[in-house]
């Protein structure tokens, strides 16, 4: 099996305290892989520690054998809903074509070339009566489908989403997970940070449980049987079941 | 008109350009009351600058409120690494000890004999009308740098402004974003604060793109509409405090801005309406 | 005689000033009392052209309205308009020291005591030969009579009211579930604020007053580890400023109030460099 992601001995400092503690993972290519954990366990902290978001203590990373500045390209990421204004003057349409920029052309346009692919992914993710609607007046499912449009705009191999299901409605979450499948079904590889194992996790087929250190991964049948969940959430697990 | 009307107007025009512009990207950005910071730091660079030379050439001051408007930033997020200190105390220290430093120098100059400095304190609430056909040139070639790095920034800047996380994920460098629009903001100020003093300059980056924001939710109607507010505002408010005998330029042209505000919340009544 | 005077009207503005601006930084409100400082000034023009005299009985009605006004004008903005905090507070402030400025210059007239520039950055100098004497005793400033009472009443409400003070900077949300009228912790605040800002303008001008505000509680957060000894350390070094400043200034002859910000933002600049920052006041 081919590795899309590997991490070594990766540690990151916020300020004075430790948010991950030498983790040492890897994810394979072609699979839906979730990254699971309690609040605060350093999942999104994972996430952006690879992409070179924030600045690692220690650590390697690389993705199919190259460096972070050579696949660059080739990677999308989908933030936390939390970390976007939704008050910001913004249309739908300008959000997707945030994901054809390219640093070595900063000072160009949107395309004609561009403004198709926009117009495509609008169309898969089934908002395409939103194109010039203000981001803040979608529903949050909508608003997600915005931001899953902009990462298959970019045209990536490696699609990154941080928290996609929070704060959003049944029917958006079926037509995310569908067309993640989807992209997998393409061979590409997805990883999904989500806080519990309920609901959505039959859609991953791999699973690395997190809470600081690495608690276990593998295939999600595996994860499930095992008392790995216990050891990563204590009590906590209960709370997120419901 | 004569020649020296028309300077007072092309230069305010152009101040009122480069304002709105900038002053869109920082509001996008969320970097207001930097824009703040920045306009009182730049007194001691001024005063500095004057001491210096000896004279009051535009071209020595604007590089001299360069030089201390870079510092004070560098100072900012040299406290932002330092420290814990939430972001707001940090702004309103490096502004009043830049301010406060600003104001001693001048006091010491103006306790000096050689009286040369009453101009200075035109820098306090601003003057237009002390411009001349060499300020016009030297405003001209900064609005037209200004503009020309929004024509081919603005995606990347707005695209930082929106979600800067992304923007790095994809491999642009945020402090290279942060410097350009820094020293794009610092050049405006050096620049305006001929016209509306270090004190009010922040309004002029504030308030066109504010109002314009209650209009539209769109950037090229959010750009144009704080251009107009921008632009149109500093000529009215110029053109007043001209006609008048004794009212200062600054406070002018930002009460034009800020009526221009209070009346398109006052037309529009309804607060903007956010369907959910 | 004189510096003592001037020391010690240096310090009744600066002692009630670090008091407050503990309470700012600890609630990241600094930007708010910037801008209550600077939009007191048509509060205090209006009611300088009414009363027709500096006294301050009708000043201290005039800041009192426009405090309200602008923390009432910058939530309006941001609940109403959805505006951005920090837009919100730039707007409001920059428009009503421009009101102020106006019409000082078009109603105050050239002979009159308020002049613009000192409104930026006032006169230390000149506040300490407004002095009260009774009877053939000098009993001090009419700055240091003003203050006092102010200082006083600070120092009352942050000590009755200490815990309140705690949890309203702390756990707003805890406090108004367990009864504390946190709105009405805030309103003081501005009251507070608004009135120190009219009371010490004549000496240090509306901008300098944020600098006595932020920077000595900024320095006292450096090395302090409870809230109350924040208040101690950052009323002391408050002092120690106004100390140096005045003698600094006696000795370099310049302009006194922007001298004693500079030695505050001196020793904040110290702190930084010597000592490491403590534990924030929170986990107290």
């Amino acid at each position: 099996m081919k590795k899309a992601v590997e991490i070594n001995d990766l540690t990151v400092f916020y300020r004075d305290t430790l948010a991950l503690d030498n983790v040492s993972v890897s994810i394979n290519s072609g699979k839906i892989t979730g990254i699971i954990g309690p609040n605060g366990s350093g999942k999104s902290t994972l996430l952006k520690g690879i992409l070179g978001i924030i600045p690692v203590k220690k650590g390697t990373v690389s993705f199919f054998g190259s460096s972070l500045e050579k696949y660059r390209s080739k990677i999308a990421y989908v933030p936390q809903r939390e970390s976007i204004d939704w008050d910001f003057p913004i249309t739908v349409e300008e959000v997707v074509a945030m994901g054809r920029i390219r640093p070595k052309k900063w000072w160009s346009r949107t395309t004609m070339a561009d403004r198709e692919i926009v117009k495509e992914t609008l169309k898969k993710v089934q908002l395409s009566e939103f194109v010039n609607r203000q981001i803040g007046q979608l529903s949050g499912g909508q608003q997600q489908r915005v931001f899953l449009a902009r990462a298959l705009a970019q045209e990536a191999e490696l699609i990154v989403m941080d928290e996609p299901f929070v704060g959003i409605d049944m029917a958006s979450q079926e037509s995310i997970l569908s067309i993640v499948q989807k992209l997998r079904d393409s061979g590409k590889t997805v990883v999904i940070v989500h806080h519990d194992l309920s609901v959505v996790a039959e859609y991953f087929d791999e699973v690395i449980l997190l809470n600081k250190k690495l608690i276990a991964n593998g295939p999600i049948s595996e994860i499930l049987k095992s008392e790995n969940i216990e050891k990563a959430y204590g009590m906590t697990l209960l709370l997120n079941r419901k | 008109m004569d020649l020296s009307i028309w300077i007072v107007f092309i230069g305010t025009a152009l101040i009122g350009i480069s304002a709105a512009l900038v002053g869109t990207f920082t509001f996008l950005q969320k970097k207001s009351l930097i824009g703040d910071a920045i306009s009182h730091s730049i007194l001691p660079g001024i005063v500095l600058a004057y001491m210096i030379s000896g004279q009051r050439n535009t071209l020595i001051l604007m590089l001299g409120a360069f030089f201390s408007g870079w510092l004070a930033t560098q100072q900012i997020s040299w406290l932002q690494r330092k420290t814990k200190l939430k972001s707001d105390t940090i702004v309103a220290a490096t502004l009043s000890i830049f301010f406060a430093l600003g104001l001693a120098m001048l006091s010491y100059i103006q306790g000096r004999p050689d009286d040369g400095q009453a101009g200075l304190s035109d820098f306090l609430f601003g003057k237009i009308a002390a411009l001349n056909i060499e300020d016009l040139y030297l405003f001209a070639t900064v609005s037209a740098l200004i503009i020309a790095v929004t024509f081919f920034r603005y995606r990347v800047m707005f695209s930082f402004a929106f979600n800067k996380e992304f923007m790095i994920s994809k491999g642009f460098s945020l402090r290279w974003n942060d410097f350009i629009l820094n020293s794009m903001t610092i050049l405006v100020v050096a620049m305006g604060v001929q016209a509306v003093g270090v004190v009010l300059m922040s309004a002029l980056l504030i308030i066109p793109v504010l109002t314009a924001r209650m209009l539209t939710y769109q950037l090229r109607s959010l750009i144009t509409l704080s251009l107009i507010f921008g632009t149109g505002s500093s000529l009215a408010g110029s053109y007043i405090s001209i006609l008048g005998k004794n009212i200062p330029t600054g406070p002018c042209i930002i009460m034009v801005l800020s009526m221009c505000a209070i009346s398109v919340a006052l037309l529009l009544r309804v607060p903007f309406k956010i369907k959910k | 005689m004189n510096d003592l005077l001037m020391i010690l009207t240096a310090c009744s503005v600066a002692i009630p000033a670090s008091l407050l601006g503990v309470l700012l930084v600890s609630k990241s409100l600094v930007m708010v009392g910037d801008a209550i400082s600077h939009a007191v000034l048509p509060g205090i023009v209006v009611a300088y052209l009414l009363s027709g005299t500096k006294d301050s009985v009708p000043m201290l009605f005039g800041a009192a309205i426009t405090g309200f006004l602008t923390t009432f004008l910058i939530d309006f903005l941001r609940k109403k308009w959805r505006i951005q905090e920090d837009a919100a507070i730039g707007f409001t402030f920059t428009f009503l020291f421009a009101l102020g400025v106006l019409m000082i210059a078009i109603f105050a007239g050239k002979n009159s005591d308020l002049d613009q520039e000192c409104v930026l950055y006032g006169d230390l100098e000149t506040s300490i030969l407004d002095q009260v004497i009774v009877g053939s005793y000098l009993y001090g400033t009419r700055a240091i009579l003003q203050l006092l009472p102010l200082t006083i009443t600070l120092l009352i409400v942050i000590i009755v009211g200490f815990k309140g003070w705690k949890v309203w900077a702390f756990n707003p949300q805890f406090g108004s579930f367990i009864g504390i009228p946190i709105q009405a912790f805030q309103l003081v605040l501005m009251l507070l604020l608004s009135i120190h800002a009219v009371l010490s303008f004549e000496s240090v001008g509306v901008i300098l007053v944020v600098g006595l505000l932020v920077l000595p509680a900024a320095t006292a957060l450096q090395f302090s580890g409870t809230l109350a000894r924040t208040f101690l350390y950052s009323a002391c070094i408050g002092i120690v400023s106004c100390v140096f400043g005045v003698f600094l200034g006696k000795w370099i002859n310049i302009s006194i109030s922007p001298l004693i910000v500079c030695v505050n933002g001196l020793l904040f600049l110290i702190s930084i460099f010597v000592l490491p920052f403590k534990k924030s006041i929170r986990s107290s």
